[in-house]
């Protein structure tokens, strides 16, 4: 395929994307079964929340090892 | 389990030298006068690949091609015919209405690009260390004066967005825009055309593009209507700018 | 009534110049709507999911902050002992982020979420 054909596929599968994913007719709730992976978006801000806690919880990441290593480099 | 395509404006579908995912045969739910499009589905998820998203607008399309059409997002898995025919019966009202609205029309995709001296400034201080200010008063000036010229960049993209889309909307039976969904994409629209007016839409795209020799123009189409399948769309489209993708 | 256009082929549905479709390749791929960018939460990847999510909460705040200051000065409440001493932990904090993003092997675009129908959080 030549790169510029390459290229109109490119693009135009990005705009179909844009209708398909997010458009049309939407029904959700009981009534479907699933929404392919469109149930991911939502399910960043779900692992946004829990995350908080998680990283509370957790002991022992790099963040924290590097934290706690600057403070005792600066007072 | 049943994979769900589009309502069609009547109760049986054209035939269709066409299958639907996984190459199942498509099969419909009628209800008074609109039908479901479907086709049996196993497993329990949809993969978005390609070859499922291509096939999904292939059936689509194909439907279009012979009656008024509205697409359903891809995905959308409901349990059996039962609850097809439950579905039809609950939004029967609306879906005639919205059917009605996008009679004899497709939707067009319009993205117009700006650059070069509209980029973004930099932020006031370079991550690798350089110019590394003494002042912090500095610095907070520079983000001030940052603000600004991002302010008034949103205003003259509103200006020139509105003016390209007032244009093009003429043409449309409706539409929506955003505009600055990313820093270079200065217009994001739909228009819901009329095929007799396909061809005057082109034109008008063509004298905006000769018009505005700075501006990137890309139009895509004609797309079923998945822009255009919800009422509420008809009120804000014409009037309304900040309308939400 | 329908359009004949559309058709079954799903190729030939540009309708008019080619020749920016690189930069509108691009432009696309970043566009909120495209499919949404996973947290990295899988097994492997469960220090630097978290540091995403951590830096992206810490960058929310840092960006806030830093508009309140700019409101505050543009309303003339800081004085200019104030103001110089924010924009240094301002500048602090950008340079102790960079340093975590550079740790964790994080740029700027991992650096935001898509929280679907309510758009980018920054």
């Amino acid at each position: 395929m030549s790169q510029r054909a390459a290229r109109e596929k490119e693009v135009t599968i990005l705009d179909l994307l844009d209708r398909i994913l997010n458009k049309g007719v939407i029904l959700y709730g009981d009534i479907t079964l699933s929404v392919a992976d469109v149930d991911l978006v939502y399910l960043s801000l779900k692992v946004l929340l829990t995350s908080i806690e998680t990283a509370e919880r957790m002991r022992g990441t790099a963040a924290e090892r590097y934290l706690m290593a600057r403070e005792q480099i600066e007072p | 389990m049943m994979y769900l395509y589009a309502l069609i404006d009547r109760p049986e579908p054209p035939v269709l030298h066409q299958q639907g995912l996984e190459e199942a045969d498509l099969l419909h739910c009628a209800y008074q006068g609109i039908a479901a499009v479907v086709s049996p589905f196993a497993g329990s998820r949809v993969q978005p690949s390609e070859d499922n998203l291509w096939r999904h607008e292939q059936v689509v399309e194909a439907l279009m091609v012979e009656c008024t059409v509205l697409p359903v997002r891809f995905g959308t898995v409901l349990a059996d015919r039962a609850t097809v025919q439950a579905a039809l019966a609950t939004h029967y009202s609306d879906w005639m209405a919205s059917l009605d609205r996008v009679r004899g029309r497709a939707e067009l995709s319009v993205r117009v690009l700006w650059d070069g001296d509209d980029e973004p400034p930099l932020a006031p201080f370079a991550h690798d260390g350089q110019s590394h200010p003494k002042s912090g008063r500095s610095y907070l000036m520079a983000r001030l004066e940052q603000e600004r010229q991002a302010r008034l960049r949103q205003q003259k993209a509103e200006k020139v967005a509105a003016e390209l889309h007032t244009t093009l909307a003429h043409h449309a039976a409706d539409s929506i825009y955003q505009v600055l969904i990313t820093p270079r994409m200065l217009l994001t629209a739909a228009y819901l055309v009329e095929r007799t007016q396909m061809t005057a839409f082109q034109h008008e795209l063509e004298a905006l593009r000769v018009a505005h020799p700075a501006l990137r123009f890309l139009c895509t189409g004609p797309w079923p209507p998945y822009n255009f399948v919800t009422a509420g769309t008809m009120l804000k489209g014409k009037e309304e700018q900040d309308v939400h993708f | 009534m329908s359009i004949s256009d559309p058709g079954a082929s799903t190729s030939g549905k540009l309708l008019s110049d080619l020749s920016d479709l690189a930069a509108f390749a691009e432009e696309l791929e970043r566009t909120p709507s495209t499919p949404p960018q996973r947290i990295h939460v899988d097994p492997e990847n469960v220090e630097r999911g978290l540091a995403q999510l951590v830096l992206t909460l810490i960058e929310l705040l840092r960006r806030l902050m830093e508009r309140q200051a700019l409101r505050r000065i543009e309303a003339g409440s800081l004085s200019d002992e104030e103001i110089e001493r924010l924009g240094q932990t301002f500048i602090k904090l950008q340079e102790r982020m960079e340093e975590l993003k550079q740790l964790f092997g994080l740029e700027d675009k991992d650096l935001n979420l898509n929280l679907g129908p309510l758009g980018d959080l920054m």
